[in-house]
Formats: structure tokens, C-alpha cells, sequence
């Protein structure tokens, strides 16, 4: 019964998408078990077959994709499991198929600079955009800096603040990430 | 908590600050609320009298729940008490007297939480993920680790601090301290120690720590 609700939602959510915001591309068989917050004018492509949802039992958090510039561009794989995440792009996040994330975010900007008048910094497309592979999770309360590209089959352990580039077939843990074993 | 102490709480709130008794009525009269509703509506979770219930509180999923008399439910960082049991053999057992503010506990094999416990904003998770993925989709070492997974056990008089994140194979024994932000697992923190650290490396004796400080 609820695959059913969160089907036709998902549905409804992918038509007023076709007709009102022609940014976002979504494929389909969307499953919407919670609120999908979609915001700014860059692009965001979702593929087929993806879930959106929050935690079993967890009645606070939501899933947001934020776009930060028009030219931002977000796009997401097939099968991708989007449990409470969030997502802000400035510049441009890649993301492969299979992709499971839980109560964390990726952000590939800094919003501020160090300086006193904390005005947006000067950041380039090629240092700051993120790849993340195919079969990659993350786990709850961790976050993905800018910069960074995971390869295919990485796993991030809960509580893991990512702020290098990791090769593929890894687990990774900890503040800085770094490989377990 | 027996009957005798809790009397000679009652008393002392209303010699000292007789607004907080309203309060304290409240969270008992809705902490019973919540004792008769799970009694009814659903067997596997049992808490016993009396339950003090200050913010929310979600307990959810198919596993058993145990809550020993005289715990209280606080709020911290806006969140209560949220359990949720992802398996049928799932089991989280809670001692007595503990005092559970922000705390969020994702079980799929067993997680015990000893006596007068004290929690801020930490979360409890016996397995990686709390979402399972289609098994063709995980690598073996990830499955056989799955199949084999420990349990998580914190011993009596546990603080754990704010932002903490505590995962299978931890085992804390007793009066021990987890610092702020640390993440812990496959760790043994022995008795009366401090861990910190993310992730959690060693743990430091506090009586040592005291006599550090002492001496300056």
C-alpha cells in the first residue's frame, strides 16, 4: 500500500516537474516516501527506478537538492536510494548508478570564504566538482567535500567527513577519511 | 529507582522549585500514556513504571523493545527518543534510571544500554547501514561481515556526549566517558576510561587524567 502511494506520488511529482520546471528530468518509476525538495535553476537529472525517502522511524529529516548557480548541474544514476539526504551544487555533482545514501550531505562548494565579510569564494568548476562512482554508499551523519571523487564500490562508514579523493573498491572511515584495514 | 527515591525526588522538587512539579506530572502522566498504548497495541516492546516522558518519543518496527523502570525521555538538539528495530530477531534492552536525551538507536541484532546511562544526541547502530541493498549489489567481505555481526553493549554509568556515533562491536564498560564527536567500533573501552576521537584509537584511565590535572 505505501509503494503504491509513494509510486503515484512519485508520478504526480515527475509530471508537475514536465510542466512547470523544465530543469529537472526525472525517469521513471520514482518512489516519493517523503517530501523531495528541489530548489534554484540549475539542472537535475534523476534516473530510473530511484527512491526517495527518509529513515524507518525518523519523522524530521527530508531529502533537498540545491542548485546554487544556473549553471549547476546535479545528475543522479539509476537505482539511486536517497534516504534524508542533502545536496547543494554550485558547480557540478556526478553521480553513478546503485548510489545509497543515509542522513548525509554532499556539497561541492564552501559558501564563504575565510575572510571577515564571509563573501562567496572564488572557486573553479575543475577543483571543486564531485564524482562519485557506481555502487558507492554512504552512511548516516557523514558529509562529502568539494573536490572529491569516489570510485566504484566505496563505502563511507557512518561519521566520516570525506575531504580526499578514493580510489575504487574502498571503506573508508573516520574525520579525515581515511582507508580501514 | 525504587518507590522510596522517587518520593524523595518528588519531595526535594517540591521544597526547591515547586513550578517543576507540573512539569515532572506531566511527563509521568504521558510516559504512562505511552505504557498503556504499547501494552495494548504492541507486545514486543514493554516499558516499565514509571517512564518519564519530557519530548517525543518513536518506537517502531518489528524487533522487541525493553525499557527498565525510572527512565526519562529529554529533549536535545531537537530530537527524543527514537528506537527502530529493522529485523524480527532484532533486540535493544535499556537499564534502569537511564536518562535518554537525543538519543537514536537503529538495531538489527542487539543492543544493551546498562544502568543510569546518560546520552546527548548520539546514535546507536548495529549495522552500517540502516537501508539493506539487494545482495548483488555488496561486496563479499561486506556480506560475510553482515552474517557475523556483534552486538553493542555500554555498561552502567556511561556518559556519552554530544554527537557521538556508536557501532557494532563496541563494548564499553562501566563510569566510562565517550568525548564529543568520536566515533567508536570493534573497540573495547575498559573500565572508568575516556575515548576520544573519530575514529575512536585508544582511551585514557580518568583516574590518571584526575591526578594529571591535580598536579597540573
Amino acid at each position: 500500500m505505501n509503494t503504491l502511494i509513494a509510486a503515484l506520488r512519485g508520478y504526480c511529482f515527475k509530471q508537475r516537474c514536465r510542466l512547470l520546471r523544465k530543469n529537472i528530468k526525472i525517469g521513471s518509476g520514482l518512489k516519493l516516501y517523503c517530501k523531495l525538495e528541489v530548489e534554484g535553476k540549475g539542472m537535475i537529472s534523476i534516473g530510473n527506478n530511484c527512491t526517495v525517502s527518509r529513515i524507518n522511524g525518523d519523522n524530521r529529516h527530508y531529502v533537498t537538492i540545491y542548485t546554487h548557480d544556473p549553471t549547476a548541474v546535479v545528475s543522479i544514476g539509476d537505482n539511486a536510494m536517497l534516504y534524508a539526504a542533502r545536496i547543494s551544487s554550485k558547480f557540478e555533482i556526478r553521480i553513478g548508478n546503485d548510489f545509497l545514501i543515509e542522513e548525509s550531505g554532499i556539497m561541492d562548494t564552501d559558501f564563504h570564504t575565510l575572510s571577515p565579510d564571509r563573501s562567496p569564494p572564488l572557486e573553479t568548476k575543475e577543483k571543486c566538482s564531485i564524482v562519485i562512482g557506481n555502487r558507492v554508499s554512504i552512511g548516516a551523519r557523514s558529509v562529502v567535500c568539494k573536490g572529491v571523487s569516489l570510485g566504484d564500490d566505496v563505502v563511507v562508514w557512518p561519521g566520516s567527513v570525506v575531504k580526499k579523493t578514493v580510489p575504487s573498491g574502498i571503506e573508508i572511515c573516520g574525520n579525515p577519511a581515511r582507508a580501514i584495514r | 529507582m525504587n518507590y522510596l527515591e522517587l518520593t524523595h525526588k518528588l519531595i526535594h522538587i517540591l521544597l526547591t522549585e515547586p513550578r517543576l512539579l507540573f512539569c515532572y506530572f506531566k511527563a509521568l502522566l504521558k510516559g504512562f500514556g505511552y505504557i498503556a498504548y504499547f501494552r495494548l497495541f504492541k507486545p514486543n516492546i514493554v516499558i516499565k513504571f514509571p517512564f518519564f516522558v519530557y519530548y517525543r518519543l518513536k518506537i517502531s518496527g518489528p524487533g522487541k523493545v525493553f525499557i527498565n523502570r525510572g527512565c526519562s525521555v529529554y529533549a536535545n538538539s531537537f530530537d527524543g527518543l527514537v528506537i527502530t528495530t529493522l529485523s524480527r530477531h532484532a533486540q535493544v534492552i535499556i537499564g534502569k534510571g537511564c536518562d535518554l536525551g537525543g538519543m537514536t538507536i537503529r538495531c538489527s541484532n542487539r543492543i544493551s544500554v546498562g544502568d543510569f546511562v546518560m546520552s546527548a544526541n548520539c546514535l546507536l547502530q548495529d549495522s552500517l547501514f540502516a537501508v539493506r541493498r539487494q545482495p548483488n549489489l555488496k561486496r563479499a567481505d561486506q556480506v560475510e561481515r553482515e552474517k557475523t555481526s556483534s552486538s553493542l553493549s555500554i555498561g552502567s554509568r556511561v556518559w556519552l556526549t554530544g554527537q557521538t556515533i556508536l557501532l557494532a562491536g563496541t563494548d564499553i564498560g562501566d563510569e566510562s566517558v565517550l568525548g564529543v564527536g568520536s566515533l567508536c567500533f570493534d573497540r573495547k573501552i575498559a573500565k572508568s576510561h575516556l575515548a576520544v576521537g573519530n575514529p575512536v584509537v585508544s582511551s585514557v584511565s580518568i583516574e590518571r587524567l584526575e591526578k594529571m590535572v591535580s598536579s597540573g
